[in-house]
């Protein structure tokens, strides 16, 4: 999933960087999408990094992953049930690592 | 707040002085650079014959500064002191508009950071009066609906606090990495004391493992 600059901190993504739009925590499940084709789809691609998450680690929180293909994606993915929201974004700021550094070459 | 005048012994004139020092752009300077201070460094105040000066200074030493100036002696206990701690992300928040991620993220106010201001001085004066600890800085930064998350990140503790945009609840969760965990939810007009007091446990605890 994309990481906004503004939500890095210490070259770590922020517990903030993780959050829920309508309903759920849209990511891209990499079977159908490589980390450049996510980054290739934010509005400023410069601006973003790109973290990945272990579905199992995710699962352990425990937050549900559920496929979610729509047209313009087909690797569409969201991460739902998040009862204690703090709880959980801390733990996946924790579980996340980069796949594609901001700022980069690092 | 304790006052000097080493020459002169005319309090009016040393509450003239502070009251003139606080307007004057040296004192935001100086409440930045506090920030980064030691725990038990004061700050000390004065006006010389044409201008205004500030020292740092680790109490309960009291210098004097010069035959022309008074000294002015006060640790860091009102809110304009205690916000100018946390004011490094002010900007870095409202700079942000509408959709700032292209995600459709909302964008924040002055009124937005006010409210996280009053949050953060309400908990950190009540660690400041009633157990002596300065509450750290935390990492600020915009989460989802337009919140505010207060991220402590520490070698004994983590803390993420979540702010809310209206005056609803404020949710928190945090760990020792191990088994240790404080979570829960509070209205925002509260001051969470319980949340304070396992904070300063955690600071002292890390003072003990790496004392000095």
């Amino acid at each position: 999933m994309r990481v906004h600059r503004v939500n890095i901190s210490d070259e770590r993504p922020a517990p903030s960087a993780f959050r829920e739009h309508g309903g759920g925590m849209s990511t891209d499940w990499a079977k159908y999408r490589t980390p450049e084709q996510t980054l290739a789809a934010a509005r400023i691609p410069n601006d973003n990094g790109v973290v990945g998450l272990i579905v199992g680690q995710v699962r352990q929180i425990p937050l549900e992953v559920t496929h979610t293909p729509i047209v313009e994606n087909q690797a569409h993915t969201d991460v739902t049930k998040f009862d204690n929201l703090a709880e959980a974004r801390l733990k996946l700021a924790r579980i996340a690592f980069w796949m594609i550094n901001w700022p980069r070459g690092q | 707040m304790t006052r000097f005048d080493y020459d002169t012994g005319r309090r009016e004139r040393h509450e003239e002085c502070l009251s003139d020092f606080f307007e004057k752009p040296l004192a935001s300077q100086a409440a930045r650079e506090y920030a980064a201070w030691p725990s038990g460094v004061r700050l000390v105040a004065g006006k010389g014959k044409t201008n205004y000066w500030w020292k740092k200074l680790a109490s309960p030493r009291v210098e004097k500064w010069a035959p022309q100036s008074v000294t002015v002696v006060f640790p860091f206990v009102d809110d304009y002191q205690i916000a100018g701690r946390f004011a490094g992300s002010r900007q870095s928040l409202t700079d942000l508009e509408d959709d700032w991620d292209g995600e459709g993220s909302e964008g924040y106010s002055d009124a937005d950071w006010n409210r996280v201001e009053e949050f953060l001085v309400r908990h950190a004066k009540w660690l400041l009066f009633e157990r002596g600890i300065e509450l750290p800085v935390p990492n600020i930064s915009p989460a989802g609906g337009g919140t505010v998350d207060l991220h402590w990140r520490g070698p004994q503790f983590e803390l993420l606090v979540n702010i809310p945009r209206d005056e609803g609840t404020v949710t928190f969760y945090g760990d020792d990495y191990g088994m240790e965990t404080i979570k829960g939810t509070f209205p925002f007009e509260s001051t969470h004391t319980a949340l304070m007091e396992w904070i300063r446990s955690r600071i002292e605890l890390a003072s003990r493992a790496h004392p000095g």
